[in-house]
């Protein structure tokens, strides 16, 4: 999916909310966060305070002042230069103290998101490749929090700070710098309609570009087999030609931005030249008054030039914060409101069960009733989207039902703790997920407690023990650890060995697609008659071998059981 | 500055000079600038007449227009550039990586060879674009400014040098001493991420396994140390915030006492003091720019060692000097062939010797690591034995032009490559010219012709990213058409069918077997049942050839082959 495709949906989906939308969550930290915002306020009015001080001395100097009438301005410049120096050190201590505490705001708010989420998307992306996304918007938001925010409150209070201040000494010098203000504030909105336009057309063909550079690379083989190496660069070649003219007049464009900055800030302080010079002139101000009112005309102004030089990259900005916010505001799948006592009996009973994906209007399972007696073994067949992952799904309560009703024994599974449904089932997954952590830890994930004694018998039922051992460092090798790459048949036995340390009287097979080569296909094959033994097994299977080993068969077709096949003899 | 990073810009060094250009003249104008109200300031002071004052206000608008202009120019022109060097480093790299060949790309981690291309072409246009100009037109700037004041007054020209030079030298030395502790937080953080990305991808795993709870108080344990012993360490860093702080602004403020001072016992002209409270702090911009640009540069250094090092790679495959005609039969001999990869120590293949009669099918069968894709690889010219000869008609392979042998032979492989487009597009890549009807054709042959004219839009149906909407299967179909269409009279099937399901395979074996006798075909296989009517099986365990037959001939010698048979459809 496109950014572009994202923003449309989140626009969709989101009320007004965006960058303020988050504010509430950054004041979970609201002690750092206020004084990253003080801090920065502090540092910049001293800043302003150094300079309207070197002015008013340089003004005395000039207007004949005696040396020992500026000494005092003098040593007090010293002292505010001291200040500015430390406040800015405070600043930086205070907003880095703000982004490691937003840390645990952000990212594991992200994380709890995303857990109620997966193993389904949000937004249109699948948790797993939501993780990327997220955890780069959040460091996005850091920054934003401990940096960017500080300066937008220091653009909007320092000139107006430096305004009224200006207005007892003198208005009419105060009125003249006014209309800067909101003039120079304005520019990133000019054009702003035009800006955002093109920032989308440019950045959304800048990423088709590289998706294309990138297919370049790793479709090497395929372009030199077919001699279309050369054709593919002059592909490439004419669709930047095409970029060309679109990045242009962005180029043109934000030229006109900082042009325009640049010619109202000179605007602002030849105003205030000129405006000083006229009321001198008429005896309204000090002569030594003039050097302070052009410092001052340029200090009031220089933090709002800041900011709208940033402001550019808000739109980037706007876009992580409703990706966080769509995060955080997303709904558990199901309720964990059960409280009923494990089953005694493990057969599994679907009954009249039907679903839909949230966010779809199809319906996956329409009417689907299937029953697996305890220590049976039941085949799901049917062509692939027909429904079967869905079924282990279900019974696995990442979802619940839309209709019907799941049983295991006479136990509706949705009165059940979560707690206790994990104990009760677990599944072999297709594509085994492994931390990068110990292969240890790996298989200890279902029951951290287990002794060593406890996991490397798990290990040797899986048919996993033999190999983990010839690795350099045994159970303590790091899985995805540089140069220990398993095997996909490896990680399946983990996968298994995991299963078996965790024991539960119910299990989700759900076989791999992928062939093995002979010797692991052996392994994987025992491991997997093991572990099956004694339980009540789901099987999603894809091979005649694997189906003919059920005790019984259903087809799905259409969302419901289309027909109960009979199992081969075996 | 970096004269290496430099003449990599090639012709675009032009265009960025052209950008060093206007950003010098613009940031003359912003000392212009400066002058201008310094000298206004001293008509004011000194009571000059009204003319005078005017017009030096004039030369401050008039400066303060051009400034206009050329930022406008300034920023238009850091696009073109930025533009006009990615396009160049691009096709550069990608015509380099053409030349080395899908035997450079198969030996390199994959990922590698797209953060070279993509991230390092992103970063040195950055470089090009902004870095280049803002820190020469700064340098040029700050000297500039010194110039001036020092053509007024030498002795505050000197001191603010002083400043200047004494802050990069108390900075460094301050960072050198930091530095080491620095990293230490920053490792801790990049661990920090990596293990948070790790449980947010194994997320339905830990619902599974009722560990998200344990996970998550293990997740905000961890941002916890890691903001306690970052914040003090960092803390402490970031006192050259203050440092340089001082040295800046104390340098400015010290002058403008200092100078005051000397105008009030008649030492300097008014218009050297109002110069320095005016001009004095332009000298410190180019270290603060240096200083924002600093990542900028540093990525820039370090991205410029892989994008060299693929540029000065060495050819895997030279191309003939005088390339032989193409061959009249098709026949396949492997002679004596003995390889090594480049990065391996140990010969993947010693003397392998077989030859594939014209319009046979020979299967490759063996325990993985046997050799078997790298028989296919050397076919295909992707890389080059150390010893012994492989000839197709007779002509050693490395006779033929490599485009001469690439339009004799063509593959399907397990990691299909679908590129961005339709699937017309996509079949198209084998033969550009080919029609609709031909396109129908070879469809049929792979046995996709169905399914795609199931989709709603049919052959026009874009196939995703990658190929990411269609299922292995599918895409795998799809490859076997577009191989076809190639009309390749020699074909290889390089593990096709490992990735897809029961359907699937059955369907890829019967296109297989529809071709047998068309064309001459070398099938390696895991699953030993798909290559059982092959005219003659090979095969292959640690480099070499331990036997060859048909099927049932295999079977009755009981050596490897009748073993890994035997081995094989044990049920779940």
């Amino acid at each position: 999916m496109t950014g572009l495709a994202i923003d449309r949906e989140m626009r969709a989906i989101s009320p007004p909310t965006g960058l303020l939308g988050l504010i509430p969550l950054a004041t979970r930290s609201k002690a750092p966060l206020v004084l990253t915002i003080v801090a920065g306020m502090v540092a910049q009015a001293l800043m302003v305070a150094s300079l309207v001080t070197g002015g008013w001395i340089a003004g005395q100097a000039l207007t004949g002042a005696t040396v020992d009438a500026f000494t005092p301005a003098a040593v007090l410049l010293l002292g505010f230069v001291a200040a500015t120096a430390t406040a800015r050190w405070w600043q930086a201590h205070v907003a880095h103290d703000l982004a490691f505490g937003l840390i645990e705001v952000l990212q594991v708010g992200i994380y709890d998101g995303l857990e109620r989420a997966a193993p389904g998307s949000i937004l249109g992306l699948r948790t797993g490749e939501m993780a990327g996304v997220a955890n780069a918007d959040a460091q996005l938001m850091e920054f934003f929090y401990a940096h960017t925010l500080g300066d937008y409150v220091a653009a909007a209070v320092v000139p107006l700070g430096v305004l009224s201040v200006l207005t007892f000494v003198e208005p009419i010098l105060a009125l003249a710098l006014l209309p800067f203000l909101p003039l120079l504030a304005s520019i990133p909105f000019w054009l702003a309609r035009c800006a955002g336009k093109q920032g989308h057309a440019v950045s959304a063909a800048m990423g088709a570009l590289t998706g294309d550079v990138v297919e370049a690379i790793q479709g090497q083989r395929d372009l030199a087999i077919f001699g279309q190496g050369q054709a593919y660069l002059q592909r490439l070649s004419s669709r930047t030609a095409a970029l060309g003219e679109q990045q242009r007049s962005y180029g043109g464009r934000s030229g006109l931005e900082q042009a325009a900055i640049d010619v109202i800030l000179s605007l602002a302080v030849l105003t205030t030249a000129v405006v000083s010079t006229l009321l001198y002139t008429n005896g309204r101000i000090a002569l030594e008054f003039i050097p302070v009112a052009v410092v001052l005309a340029a200090a009031a102004l220089g933090p709002v030039v800041e900011v709208t030089q940033t402001a550019r990259k808000l739109g980037e900005l706007r876009a992580g914060a409703e990706r966080i916010l769509a995060i955080f505001h997303q709904p558990p799948n199901v309720l964990d409101a059960g409280s009923f006592d494990t089953p005694t009996n493990f057969s599994v009973r679907f009954d009249r069960v039907a679903f839909a994906y949230p966010g779809e209007r199809h319906a996956v399972l329409k009417d689907v009733s299937f029953c697996i007696g305890h220590g049976q073994a039941v085949a799901l067949i049917g062509i692939s989207g027909a429904g079967k992952s869905t079924c282990a799904n279900l019974l696995l309560r990442f979802w619940d039902p839309v209709a019907g009703v799941i049983f295991i024994g006479d136990t509706d599974i949705s009165s059940l703790p979560i707690t206790t449904l994990c104990k009760l089932v677990t599944i072999i997954p297709q594509d085994v997920h492994l931390f990068n952590e110990s292969i240890a830890d790996n298989i200890r994930l279902g029951r951290p407690d287990a002794t060593a004694a406890e996991m490397e018998t798990a290990a040797r039922m899986a048919q996993a023990h033999d190999f983990i051992i010839d690795l350099p460092k045994g159970y303590d090798t790091i899985c995805g650890e540089r140069g220990v790459l398993l095997s996909s048949g490896q990680r399946q036995r983990i996968a298994i060995a995991r299963a078996f340390l965790h024991d539960a009287p119910i299990l989700i097979l759900d076989e791999p697609v992928s062939n093995l080569d002979t010797g692991n296909e052996r392994a994987l094959h025992t491991a997997m008659a093991a572990i099956r033994h004694n339980r009540t097994v789901l099987l999603i299977a894809h091979r005649q071998s694997t189906i003919d080993t059920a005790d019984e068969i259903f087809e799905l077709k259409d969302g419901t059981v289309d027909s109960r096949l009979p199992p081969k003899a075996h | 500055m970096n004269a290496e990073i430099f003449a990599l810009a090639g012709p675009v060094r032009g265009r960025i000079m052209i950008s060093v250009m206007i950003d010098v003249m613009l940031t003359m104008c912003h000392v212009a600038g400066g002058v201008f109200i310094a000298f206004w300031l001293n008509a004011v002071f000194n009571g000059e007449r009204a003319n005078s004052v005017i017009m030096w206000l004039l030369a401050f608008a008039a400066a303060a227009v051009f400034r206009g202009v050329l930022a406008w120019a300034s920023e238009s022109s850091a696009q073109a550039t930025a533009q006009a060097s990615k396009y160049y480093l691009r096709e550069l790299l990608l015509t380099k990586l053409n030349r080395l060949g899908p035997g450079y790309v198969m030996a390199r981690p994959t990922g590698e060879l797209q953060t070279i291309i993509v991230n390092g072409v992103e970063i040195l246009e950055g470089h090009f674009s902004r870095f280049l100009p803002a820190v020469m037109s700064g340098a040029v700037g700050c000297i500039a400014v010194l110039v001036i004041i020092g053509l007024n007054d030498w002795l505050t020209a000197l001191l603010l040098l002083l400043f200047l030079v004494a802050q990069p030298l108390i900075d460094q030395a301050w960072m050198r001493r930091r530095m080491p502790k620095l990293s230490g937080i920053f490792a801790a953080t990049v661990s920090f991420g990596a293990y948070l990305l790790d449980n947010l991808q194994g997320l339905s795993t830990l619902k599974i396994f009722d560990a998200t709870g344990r996970r998550r108080s293990e997740l905000v344990r961890r941002a916890r140390v890691l903001r306690q012993e970052a914040m003090p360490k960092i803390s402490v860093t970031m006192a050259r915030i203050a440092i340089t702080g001082l040295l800046t602004f104390g340098g400015v403020a010290t002058l403008i006492v200092v100078n005051s001072w000397r105008y009030a016992a008649g030492s300097i002209s008014s218009l050297t003091l109002l110069l320095t409270v005016f001009l004095a702090r332009e000298v410190f911009r180019p270290l603060e720019r240096l200083e924002k640009e600093f990542h900028a540069f540093q990525a820039a250094k370090g991205a410029i060692k892989p994008i060299k090092g693929l540029l000065d790679a060495k050819l895997i495959v030279g191309e003939a000097m005088n390339p032989a005609p193409l061959p009249d039969s098709t026949t396949i001999s492997f002679e004596d062939v003995t390889f090594a990869y480049p990065s391996g120590d140990r010969p993947v293949l010693e003397n392998v010797s077989f030859s594939v009669p014209q319009g046979k099918m020979v299967a490759l069968v063996g325990p993985s690591g046997a050799g078997k894709s790298t028989i296919l690889s050397l076919l295909l010219r992707f890389f080059e034995p150390q010893c012994g000869a492989i000839r197709i008609g007779g002509t050693d392979i490395s006779d033929l032009s490599l485009e001469d042998l690439r339009s004799l032979v063509t593959v399907v492989s397990q990691d299909v490559q679908l590129f961005h487009g339709t699937i017309a597009d996509n079949l198209r890549i084998a033969r550009p010219s080919a029609s609709d009807a031909d396109l129908r054709e070879v469809a049929g042959i792979a046995h996709i012709a169905e399914f795609i004219d199931s989709l709603p839009n049919g052959y026009e149906t874009d196939v995703g990213e990658r190929g990411a909407r269609l299922s292995g299967g599918e895409r795998q179909r799809i490859a076997i058409a577009r191989a076809l269409l190639k009309d390749a009279p020699i074909l290889l099937f390089d593990e096709a069918t490992s990735n897809v399901d029961v359907v699937n395979e059955r369907a890829i074996q019967l296109s297989i077997e529809a071709l047998a006798g068309h064309r001459t075909m070398i099938v390696v296989a895991h699953r030993l049942a798909t290559v059982e009517k092959a005219d003659l099986i090979i095969v292959m365990d640690e480099g070499g050839v331990v036997e060859q037959g048909s099927h049932g001939a295999l079977l009755r010698v009981g050596g490897l082959y009748s073993r890994l048979v035997a081995g094989e459809g044990t049920p779940a």
